[in-house]
């Protein structure tokens, strides 16, 4: 009892000084070595909660999948938490739940990333799992049939959700003959073959020091700091050659129609690839002008504003200057979802009748801007957005810890540090001709999951573009602009235009 | 202005494991309108976060043919006034989070932003909630992002649809009966301009409205902000006509449906009505308890049903605290069509076991840790602590409660369970819709 009343006293104490210790400005960092074959370890060692965050990013995703073996990473992640050398799948899962732990494995394209996080008094217990699957997993057999039903559901389940459908069908055409062209969870043929070898075969190929960033956050103490990195370091030596792989793009504009019938509503990606990085001074440019054109979940971009506040045409309308994963249920991406090469996308959702008209709006507003470019007034506004915004990035220590670990994946060590000069940075003098060097609106991968393919095929071919809007409400004020929208010629021929079975796509 | 000072602090006592404590203090403030605010101040944090709740959600429609307009009013929100004709134009310079939600109990919209800006949303929140400027033309064509948000919600989507549908089931009086977005039907026809005159009318009301600010900034310089702002804001009659109480379920009611296209899994919906959100008693706890322990990624029913039969490709399970008597809410997606009958036959089986056998300490050991351990995790920025303190004022009655929450989860026995499945967790209080793929039908 006296030991309990001891306990409680030490963590109001900690707490109580955290409470007023701790600043948002992304953490205290550490120096990274930037020799190659080691670790990276990140240390964001401030909370001001008695928690314990861990943050573990291979370098290698789905990209690395072996031709034949698709979904190969996704299926050697999921098997690390189903039996290591000390506990098995129940163990595991009860030895979580018991102390409120929390792991979670996630598949990118271009990496694993593991996520895991304790109160601090249970850190021991917790880390004694985590460890243990890290370094000594089992790879269960018996845990092969279970995972591979799951793999095969995460599979359909693409198929199933109309928008994660469009998108990844869009990235299957706009990266065909590329490791990006198969989901993170592989072909539905493909995974049912995989098997605990291969999973083995995978981990030690890629689960080396020279391709490993580690990190920790919230309230540890350098002891056991320490005793992370030497755990961790005991990781096999090992490198992962980076590479790039370029894909040849077609010249013209091209669409593809995903037969899904029974559907009111169409999805629709519009994009290409683009050739900067975040590397690129350009990329500060590229943020500024998409927040103008169509910032994620935000009423004011000019896709938003054209779709849906004027015409009522879709629930939203929004365009991405780079690959975007939404964080959990707030509007921010979530860190380290890497691609190379990048593309920019738009995205909207109308009604079945109006898939035309949205599609040449958003061709419409994303001419405008590469002709026009931005008012001064309206880029400094965006600017000042991302610039006030960025603090909702690093706002807790588990979004500092996996920003820095992002980072070291981009060899960018000041990327948070510098993220406001370098976008104050950015000048409206040339701006459209910088957008259209990667922006130009031809030779756009169109894609739309639809009902009635063949008839929409029709319909962009002879150019009788519907316009509905909601009941009650008038064309006041937009006639104009609506006509010279549906006037838009596409160019699109029959050739540009192909129609695909949704239930065939990833088999 | 009544302020009430309280410092409120919560021990963390989980058996055997946890001893961790936290300490929030929040105070309460009660302008003469009726206008209630709950600030927490923390100087730990950069940002503030500005939530302002409306006591009033889908709920509180009680119009025939007018279901959806409190969400359909949320989105007039963002239409701007007089003085800032663009909402979201006039706050992008400050680079927030702004957004808003509606629930069957309240209306949320919130602002999180850098602390130096909160002067400036004050004056734009205020002027927004007391002077929105909408006109049928903009109510007309906001319906459209609306009902293209029903579609790809509910219509085009097979889950929205089947939880649409066993609510629709399980309540036969409560305005608990129709969703939150609204019957198509009535956005297509039957919902007016006069519908959201109205319920912005009687519930866009100082007495109506609460607002909740975390994070870095001055108390008593934001009350007297408030008070500027918000002051001089005249209270409404309250609402005329009443929410009907849903009587007691006698018997189990069922229905199967057939959804429009054969891609999807076999679906089924279970819902047990169960108590509002009140912790005088542990009954709504022993079955939050209960969700948790039963349906976990450890939980025995889903690894009975997923991982041992593989009658079912997943199984959730939700016992969320409402206003008035929610649901207890199993979703199962089934790995077959021909397997509906088992896999409910086994559900029903596990519960019935409960009953009779009752659950180890181990168990509900586990279940409350991990229930806690998350609630502490979510309290890790201004937005969601806001958001935590306005779910209990405004569905609870009292923010406390997300104290008393902590607290109680502790003292939840091994019998409370038994007793709480044995009262609700049974056949005359079930509601069940299947919903099956085109092809299977």
């Amino acid at each position: 009892m006296r030991r309990k009343e001891g306990q409680v006293l030490k963590y109001i104490l900690i707490v109580s000084i955290l409470l007023f210790a701790v600043t948002c400005s992304g953490g205290e960092k550490n120096a990274v070595s930037d020799e190659p074959g080691i670790i990276k370890f990140v240390s964001v060692p401030v909370d001001r909660l008695p928690v314990v965050h861990f943050g573990m990013v291979i370098k290698s995703g789905s990209a690395s999948d072996p031709q034949g073996k698709e979904g190969l990473a996704w299926f050697t992640a999921n098997l690390l938490k189903r039996g290591s050398k000390s506990y098995n799948r129940e163990q595991i899962e009860k030895g979580l739940e018991e102390i409120g732990g929390q792991l979670d494995v996630r598949v990118e394209r271009e990496a694993i990333v593991i996520t895991g996080k304790t109160l601090r008094e249970n850190l021991d217990k917790y880390y004694a799992i985590f460890s243990d699957i890290i370094l000594n997993p089992k790879f269960p057999s018996d845990e092969v049939a279970g995972l591979r039903t799951d793999q095969e559901q995460a599979i359909k389940n693409i198929i199933r959700n109309d928008a994660r459908l469009c998108h990844e069908a869009f990235l299957r055409e706009l990266y065909d003959g590329h490791h990006y062209s198969h989901p993170a969870q592989g072909n539905l043929g493909s995974a049912a073959k995989l098997t605990a070898n291969d999973a083995e075969r995978f981990y030690r190929k890629h689960f080396v020091k020279g391709n490993v960033i580690c990190g920790l956050a919230g309230m540890y103490s350098p002891e056991f700091e320490k005793k992370f990195q030497d755990d961790m370091n005991k990781l096999k030596r090992g490198m992962v050659q980076d590479r790039t792989e370029m894909v040849a793009q077609p010249a013209e504009l091209r669409v593809v129609l995903v037969e899904k019938p029974g559907r009111d509503q169409s999805q629709i990606r519009i994009g290409k690839m683009i050739d900067y990085t975040r590397r690129d001074s350009l990329w500060y440019t590229y943020l500024a002008a998409n927040t103008y054109l169509g910032q994620h979940r935000e009423s004011f971009g000019r896709l938003y504003t054209a779709i849906r506040s004027e015409r009522g045409l879709s629930y939203g309308a929004y365009s991405y200057h780079e690959h975007f994963r939404q964080s959990g249920w707030s509007k921010n991406p979530m860190p380290l979802t890497p691609f190379n090469p990048q593309y920019f996308s738009i995205w909207t959702y109308p009604k079945r009748i109006n898939t035309e008209f949205a599609i040449k709006m958003a061709v419409h507003e994303l001419h405008k801007i590469l002709t026009g470019g931005i008012e001064p007034n309206q880029l400094q506004k965006f600017v000042s957005f991302q610039v006030n915004h960025f603090p909702f990035l690093i706002e807790t220590a588990e979004q500092q810890l996996l920003m820095q670990m992002e980072e070291i994946y981009y060899g960018q060590p000041d990327f948070i540090e510098n993220f406001e000069k370098k976008l104050q940075s950015v000048s409206h003098a040339n701006i459209s001709d910088i957008l259209n060097q990667s922006w130009s609106s031809d030779a756009l991968l169109i894609v739309v999951v639809t009902d009635s393919a063949g008839a929409m095929k029709e319909e962009l071919l002879t150019q009788e573009t519907s316009l509905e809007l909601p009941s009650g409400a008038t064309e006041a004020g937009l006639e104009d602009v609506n006509n010279r929208v549906k006037n838009i010629d596409l160019g699109l021929e029959a050739k540009d235009i192909r129609i695909i079975d949704a239930e065939k796509l990833f088999n | 202005m009544k302020r009430a000072a309280l410092f409120l602090q919560i021990i963390i006592l989980l058996p055997a494991v946890l001893t961790a404590q936290i300490s929030l203090d929040i105070e309460k403030t009660v302008l003469d309108n009726g206008l209630t605010i709950l600030t927490y101040e923390d100087h730990s944090f950069p940002t503030v976060s500005y939530q302002t709740f409306v006591n009033a959600g889908s709920r509180d429609e009680l119009r025939p043919g007018a279901t959806g307009i409190a969400h359909v009013f949320e989105h007039m929100m963002f239409r701007g006034t007089p003085s800032h004709p663009d909402y979201d134009d006039a706050v992008a310079h400050m680079g927030p989070q702004t957004n808003a939600y509606t629930g069957q109990d309240y209306t949320c919209y919130y602002v999180n932003a850098r602390a130096e800006f909160l002067p400036e949303i004050i004056a734009i929140e205020a002027d927004r909630i007391r002077n929105l400027d909408f006109t049928n033309e903009t109510f007309r064509r906001e319906l459209g992002p609306v009902k293209e948000e029903r579609r790809r919600f509910v219509d085009d989507d097979p889950d929205g649809f089947l939880e649409e549908q066993i609510y629709r089931l399980a309540y036969t009086r409560h305005t608990y009966e129709h969703p939150v977005i609204g019957w198509q039907n009535d956005l297509e026809k039957n919902m007016t301009f006069r519908d959201a005159a109205d319920f912005r009318e009687v519930y866009y009301s100082p007495n109506f409205v609460t607002i909740v600010i975390g994070g870095s900034f001055d108390t008593e310089n934001v009350l007297n902000l408030i008070q500027q702002h918000y002051g001089d804001w005249p209270s409404h009659l309250p609402p005329i006509g009443r929410i009907r109480k849903e009587p007691p379920q006698s018997k189990e009611r069922t229905l199967d449906l057939t959804w429009k296209s054969p891609e999807i899994p076999a679906k089924a919906a279970v819902a047990y009505h169960i108590p509002d959100l009140n912790y005088m008693d542990n009954d709504i706890l022993a079955l939050q308890i209960l969700q948790r322990m039963l349906f976990s990624e450890s939980g025995k029913v889903r690894k009975k049903l997923k991982d041992e039969l593989g009658l079912v490709e997943s199984i959730r399970a939700d016992a969320e605290g409402m206003k008035d008597p929610g649901l207890f809410l199993i979703r199962m997606n089934l790995t077959n069509p021909e397997n509906i009958d088992s896999a409910l036959t086994v559900l029903y089986s596990q519960i019935d076991s409960i009953k009779v056998n009752g659950v180890s300490k181990e168990d509900l050991v586990r279940a409350v840790n991990s229930m806690k351990a998350e609630y502490l995790y979510r309290l890790d920025r201004p937005a969601r602590i806001v958001g935590t303190i306005g779910y209990y004022h405004l569905v609870g009655g009292d923010h406390k409660l997300m104290f008393e929450y902590y607290e109680q989860l502790g003292g939840v026995t091994v019998k409370d369970l038994q007793d709480a499945a044995k009262e609700y967790l049974k056949e005359s209080n079930r509601n069940v819709v299947v919903l099956k793929p085109a092809d299977a039908a």
